[in-house]
């Protein structure tokens, strides 16, 4: 069997776009995945918006800014690596795609520290939940959509680090084919997106509700 | 400096600069206009990394990919929402469970 019948692509750039489109697609999907929580997360906010403005204040927003300017951090990383890779620099591609997978690792070390001390704080919304005050249940909402979130959110960047992660190795290792730069581009794409996830989330779990009495 | 390098750092100092903003923003006493600033930012920063990181503009299929979802999300959260928002809540009291007597 030759290349060309193996391959339904004319081209290799109508392979990359047939690529891109298809990385952007699954992207799509991934937002209509958190869609479902950012409704409830809306309705909360409507329907409870004294609650939520109370709840909000008790989320770490110190560690929630460090983690969001982590993270933003690691996509500018992502961003010079796939530029660097497209380039055939790659050695910088490498150490680009490794700081981008330390500056995921601090961001994962901040939160779960955030976790633990709102474990103790006994805001997880299980058997152990205590709030003192009226608003309690509607706290209780809250939190289980900042566990939610965060912890899907989480999830998505663990499959991320483990692909900068795989694509670092295979370019130190010399797999030129393996990591090539279209491969390490979606890569990328993917990486990005986990970032404008956090961009949202980061107002609206950390910020909301921190100018009022 | 490469200029591919020097857009990337750019757009890493506006990430940084609008986080700086939306996060000060928060605690100005201006009511709802908080809400309206910092999802303005947000959408402001995402818009960033779609277009610089993302290279966004370069996929006219990937734009109308992201339109599309954008619509259906909107149409998801307008129809579920009016639906939310023209029902009254009525909790009912918590009421004990029947228990079996025992013949």
């Amino acid at each position: 069997m030759n290349a060309a019948a193996a391959e339904p692509f004319d081209d290799v750039r109508q392979r990359a776009r047939a690529d891109t489109f298809g990385l952007w697609i699954f992207l799509m999907t991934e937002l209509m995945f958190f869609g479902p929580l950012l409704f409830g997360y809306w309705f909360g906010r409507v329907e409870y918006a004294h609650a939520f403005a109370v709840a909000s204040r008790h989320t770490d927003v110190t560690l929630g800014t460090l983690n969001t300017a982590l993270l933003l951090s690691s996509s500018a990383a992502m961003a010079a690596a796939v530029a660097a890779r497209v380039r055939r620099a790659t050695r910088v591609a490498t150490g680009l795609l490794l700081i981008t997978f330390l500056l995921g690792c601090a961001f994962l070390v901040v939160k779960g520290l955030e976790y633990r001390s709102e474990w103790h704080e006994h805001l997880f919304p299980g058997a152990g939940f205590a709030f003192a005050g009226e608003d309690a249940a509607a706290v209780r909402y809250f939190y289980f959509l900042y566990f939610a979130l965060t912890a899907v959110h989480a999830l998505h960047l663990i499959v991320g680090m483990t692909l900068l992660a795989v694509f670092a190795i295979a370019l130190w290792r010399g797999a030129d084919e393996f990591g090539a730069p279209r491969r390490i581009e979606l890569a990328g794409l993917y990486w990005h997106f986990v970032d404008i996830v956090w961009i949202f989330l980061y107002p609206l779990l950390y910020l909301l509700g921190r100018s009022g009495a | 400096m490469h200029r591919n390098t020097r857009r990337i750092v750019l757009a890493w100092s506006a990430l940084l600069l609008l986080l700086a903003a939306t996060c000060a923003s928060a605690w100005l006493p201006i009511g709802v206009w908080n809400g309206v600033v910092n999802l303005g930012i947000a959408a402001l920063k995402a818009a960033i990394v779609a277009a610089v990181f993302m290279h966004l503009g370069a996929s006219s299929a990937a734009r109308a990919c992201v339109g599309v979802a954008l619509f259906v999300l909107l149409l998801i959260f307008a129809l579920a929402g009016s639906d939310y928002a023209t029902r009254d809540l009525h909790p009912a009291a918590w009421q004990p469970p029947p228990t079996r007597t025992m013949p």
